[in-house]
């Protein structure tokens, strides 16, 4: 009989509901389905929090390390939001929206920036003969315990209100940002606040957890596939959570339950591995469709 | 309706001073050589709504409608009535009617021809309610035929309600009987006015 481990389901379980809301709010502020936290640079700040600590933790501040990666993360964060505030106080004819185009770029820029920055870390934890986190590039919840699911059930709550008060908005923004400007949707502010709500989401699994890349790409793209999330995106909003919550929370079960010598296998690697064959089978599929049409 | 403002916003390093007059009941338009600015006003009025004092306004957009969710052309209907629309159904609306969306209905966005998402943009534009009705070049891709039902359909509504026509070419509309509005450059500025005293 294999044992469950409760707490471990529960945690797996929220943070792919986060990840999905995070992957749709970055679609649909970027207009794109490709459109992802990978791709804006979100994973990355949070990763850098991760092995910034890494440091923090032995030289400075005695937290344990998912704390100061946290910890970290969020002063970025507030840093990012109070920039934000300040270069768009007020709507101009050219900056009524979010420039997407401009935060793709600065999301790549980003990732290459910490690819960088992550080579000079690496050589210094060797030349300091410190454990290289490695882990972090593959999430899993094997540290899952009742303080984590505290602060992730803080996030829910955050979620679940922010979902509630803004998910009209984000609808008619998922049409089109002229046609919501056009009809008194404030758009920058939306498309902000879904950043920053996407942000979040993200940096507290990373930080926790580690990286589990893909899954908030491919869970809403697969979810669109279906009439019933497609025509209505607030069911995507609020329900494809619970879809992303329940394909992590399988995946991180039988990696769980499977082992491979000894060694568990960690969800990460595998969302990744998957969702990316995933990703590259809709986008073919997609494409024969276009063509088929034509 | 009068729209007075100074250094309203800037196009190309250059104040714009707005002086807009829309006349109630009537067709009216605003020209401007390309690249003056007119779509950035159109953008601007969009997020000033307050220059309206009150009226409601709606928005037709020149660029096409791309939404995210691979939406059919009912579907996107439905969801504008759904959150914004006291009616039912899009069949309640007699201009929209008048605009033959019938054979569109089942299509996705994607696959919609320029005038075709033109005549979306239109319909999603004549659902809403309003007191005056905005179109930036509401005739760019539709054929001949379809530019006749929409011209007609913007004299009908002239007949109640005020429309105002962001245009290059304003033969096209033989009615014409509202205020010309005209945007151009100076040296260092930009103006809208109307000749009207």
């Amino acid at each position: 009989m294999v044992e469950v481990d409760w707490l471990r389901l529960l945690t797996s379980f929220i943070c792919g509901g986060f990840l999905t809301l995070s992957g749709s709010l970055t679609q649909i502020v970027t207009n794109n389905s490709l459109g992802s936290p990978s791709t804006l640079g979100f994973d990355a700040l949070a990763a850098l929090s991760v092995i910034c600590s890494q440091f923090l933790v032995v030289y400075w501040v005695e937290l344990p390390l998912e704390f100061m990666s946290l910890t970290l993360f969020f002063s970025c964060f507030t840093i990012l939001w109070l920039v934000g505030e300040t270069v768009s106080k007020r709507p101009s004819v050219r900056g009524f929206s979010v420039d997407i185009k401009v935060l793709i770029l600065i999301g790549l820029g980003f990732n290459l920036f910490v690819g960088a920055i992550f080579s000079i870390v690496q050589f210094l934890f060797m030349a300091l003969n410190f454990e290289f986190p490695t882990g972090l590039w593959f999430g899993n919840f094997k540290y899952s315990n009742e303080y984590t699911i505290y602060i992730l059930f803080f996030f829910l709550i955050v979620s679940v209100f922010y979902l509630s008060t803004n998910a009209k908005s984000l609808r008619l923004l998922s049409i089109g940002e002229k046609f919501a400007l056009g009809i008194g949707v404030p758009v920058a502010k939306v498309q902000k606040r879904a950043l920053l709500v996407s942000l979040g989401l993200t940096g507290v699994v990373i930080s926790f957890f580690g990286v589990f890349s893909f899954l908030g790409l491919i869970v809403p793209h697969m979810l669109r596939s279906f009439n019933f999330f497609r025509s209505n995106m607030k069911r995507e909003l609020f329900l494809g959570p619970i879809f992303g919550g329940v394909s992590l929370c399988l995946m991180d079960y039988l990696c769980f339950s499977f082992d491979f010598r000894g060694a568990e296998f960690p969800a990460g690697m595998v969302s990744s591995v998957v969702g990316a064959l995933l990703l590259i089978v809709l986008l073919i599929k997609s494409q024969v469709k276009s063509f088929a049409k034509d | 309706m009068r729209i007075t403002l100074d250094n309203a916003f800037k196009i190309n390093g250059k104040q714009t001073s707005i002086d807009l007059f829309i006349k109630e009941k009537a067709i009216n338009f605003l020209i401007g050589e390309n690249g003056v600015g007119k779509s950035s006003l159109f953008t601007y009025m969009k997020i000033n709504k307050d220059l309206f004092k009150g009226t409601r306004v709606a928005f037709v957009d020149q660029e096409k409608l791309n939404p995210l969710s691979d939406l059919s052309v009912s579907e996107i209907l439905a969801v504008v009535i759904e959150e914004l629309v006291d009616v039912k159904s899009w069949e309640e609306c007699e201009h929209v009617k008048n605009l033959e969306i019938e054979k569109l209905l089942d299509k996705k966005v994607s696959c919609l021809s320029g005038g075709e998402n033109q005549k979306l943009k239109l319909a999603l534009g004549l659902i809403l309610p309003f007191d005056i009705l905005l179109l930036d070049e509401p005739l760019q891709s539709l054929d001949v035929k379809s530019q006749k039902q929409v011209i007609s359909i913007l004299e009908d509504i002239s007949k109640e309600k005020a429309v105002l026509i962001i245009e290059h070419n304003v033969k096209k509309y033989e009615s014409f009987n509202g205020c010309l509005n005209v945007m151009k450059e100076g040296n260092d500025f930009v103006e809208v006015s109307h000749g009207r005293s």
